[in-house]
């Protein structure tokens, strides 16, 4: 088993989405444009509807573009590019699988080899995540936040050179999601991937990311591209450092200055 | 030691069932022998009871007869409707043309059809067979078709992403995922294909459990009636049961949308 093929680089170029409907037409994205280098950590927040789920799609070939190009490792894609670990935002378990056969799926579908290691990291990806012991349950019998565990263990089986996280901590409560902020961070340095993770928490783009993108209302537009210059490998200390709250205000103030947020001035008005 | 635990749940959960069986029994036996009703208006339990011991080889003969023509019909059911629905959900053009014809047409009352198909094809097995074909036929393709769409766009997602083959993504998404329905469909067929071959026997036969009720209820021998009526009946759930044990070795996991269903209802 090759642990880790290096991450692959990453673009959208000019990517618009248009979804056509029986109502009528919408605009998801407009004319957006993202390079995310080989290796790195980027993050993407923006309010919900925004067109975050949809840019994801579009970069990894799931769903086609209205225009514009997506380039994976310089080569631009025609259709999914299946060399990619994808943890989608609702959790997509086989339910007449086992927690244990779900995870395996990947190299089930794509026939690798050999069984009996992938099965060894199967198992060891599901202690890290807290779920030894429940192999053999069926999802329906699991939590939500569970499921989504089991889903991510599934995209990380391969050890993919990229990684596309869609709000994959979203069921979890605080505890195990700051854990399992840090065993992320604990893959991502071992397996050098390339990682997209959506997030609704500014807290956790922060102290994951290389870099946090910021996007507006719908129509999808990427306004901002913040670099988090904050040292590696990252604690969960910084959460309190100077540099930390900087980042997480300005982020906010970001929000703000869109309309996306409110502060207290206009809280009246509602 | 699971079977027991699963015995015992059965038997706890159908008490109340078997206990209601038992009174009503009981109660119409009494009420038969209180009222002196006429043996040819009701017969008492026990009259039906020595009606069955008394007639094994005759009724064994005619319920093999009529079990044959169930399980063919109801194969060839599966045989066809299965693939149909298959190729109804891959090719549109089918699902336009074929299918809604189909919904249509399930709107006949298919035992109807029983006299002319019996002008057509004559006294033998072939119209029982069409019969309970055509009657059981129509569940199974309709429900076999809502689970092969009942697929979610996520799921296709996943399969595309990590690069399914279109056959992986029949035999480890779609068929999985439609199979707790295709069971539905095939439990309501079965016994429907009872009612088929009764009706078709009904009309025009020389043997089988309809036919030997069609004869004893012209000789006013009620109790032979209610025999061959018990029959068919522990006939249509011995056969439910064994769809339904099928279902239960083949069927993993998935029950947690089909319990939510029922406990919504
Ligand atoms: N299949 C679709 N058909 C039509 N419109 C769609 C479809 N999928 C998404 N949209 C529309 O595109 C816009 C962006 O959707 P998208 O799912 O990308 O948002 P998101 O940023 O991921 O939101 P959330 O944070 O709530 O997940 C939404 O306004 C939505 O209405
Ligand atoms: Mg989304």
């Amino acid at each position: 088993m090759e642990i880790s093929a290096k991450g692959l680089s990453c673009e959208a170029q000019n990517v618009c989405k248009i979804y056509t409907t029986k109502q009528g037409s919408t605009m998801a994205l407009s004319e957006d444009s993202l390079y995310v280098q080989a290796g790195e950590f980027v993050s993407i927040v923006g309010p919900s509807g925004c067109g975050k789920t949809t840019l994801l799609n579009i970069m990894c070939g799931l769903l086609p573009a209205s225009d514009g190009t997506v380039l994976i490792d310089g080569k631009a894609i025609h259709g999914p590019y299946t060399d990619i670990g994808y943890v989608f935002q609702q959790d997509v378990l086989l339910g007449w699988r086992t927690v244990f056969e779900n995870v395996i799926l990947p190299i089930e579908i794509k026939k690798l080899r050999p069984v009996e290691e992938y099965h060894q990291r199967a198992k060891d990806l599901l202690e890290m995540v807290g779920l030894k012991g429940f192999e053999h349950k069926y999802p329906g019998e699991l939590s939500g936040g569970m499921r989504q565990r089991v889903s991510i263990c599934r995209a990380l089986l391969c050890s993919p050179p990229l990684l596309f996280m869609d709000e994959p901590f979203g069921a979890l409560d605080a505890l195990t999601r700051e854990q399992m902020n840090i065993d992320l961070l604990d893959i991502w340095s071992k397996n050098q991937n390339t990682v997209l993770f959506v997030t609704h928490s500014i807290d956790e783009a922060v102290i994951l990311s290389d870099r946090v993108i910021i996007m507006s209302n719908r129509p999808g537009k990427i306004i901002k591209d913040i670099k988090i210059d904050l040292p590696r490998p990252r604690t969960l200390h910084m959460k309190g450092s100077d540099r930390f709250v900087e980042y997480v205000t300005e982020i906010r103030d970001i929000f703000n200055e869109y309309g996306v947020l409110r502060d207290e001035k206009n809280q009246g008005k509602v | 030691m699971n079977v027991m635990k699963v015995l015992r749940k059965k038997v706890r959960d159908n008490m109340y069932a078997w206990g209601l069986l038992v009174a009503l029994i009981v109660f119409w036996e009494a009420a038969v022998k209180l009222m002196d009703l006429p043996k040819y208006f009701l017969p008492a339990p026990t009259a039906i009871a020595q009606k069955i011991a008394a007639n094994i080889p005759l009724l064994a003969f005619n319920t093999w007869v009529t079990l044959y023509e169930v399980l063919l019909g109801f194969a060839l059911g599966m045989l066809i409707g299965i693939p149909l629905a298959i190729l109804i959900v891959y090719v549109p053009v089918l699902e336009k043309s074929v299918y809604s014809i189909l919904v249509s047409a399930n709107a006949i009352p298919k035992v109807a059809l029983a006299p002319i198909l019996v002008v057509w094809l004559g006294f033998g097995l072939a119209p029982k067979l069409v019969v309970a074909f055509l009657i059981c036929f129509f569940p199974i393709v309709v429900n076999t078709v809502i689970g092969m769409k009942s697929i979610t766009p996520e799921m296709i997602k996943l399969a595309k992403i990590l690069g399914a083959t279109s056959q992986q993504q029949f035999f480890k998404f779609r068929l999985p995922k439609a199979l707790p329905s295709i069971f539905g469909g095939l439990k309501i067929g079965v016994t429907l294909a009872v009612v088929g071959a009764i009706v078709g026997e009904y009309v025009a036969a020389e043997k089988g459990l309809g036919y030997v009720q069609m004869i004893f209820a012209g000789n006013l021998d009620t109790a032979m009636v209610f025999s061959v009526l018990v029959i068919l009946s522990v006939m249509s759930v011995v056969l439910f049961n064994v769809v339904a044990f099928i279902e239960t070795l083949v069927v993993k996991g998935n029950t947690e949308e089909v319990s939510e269903c029922d406990t919504a209802q």
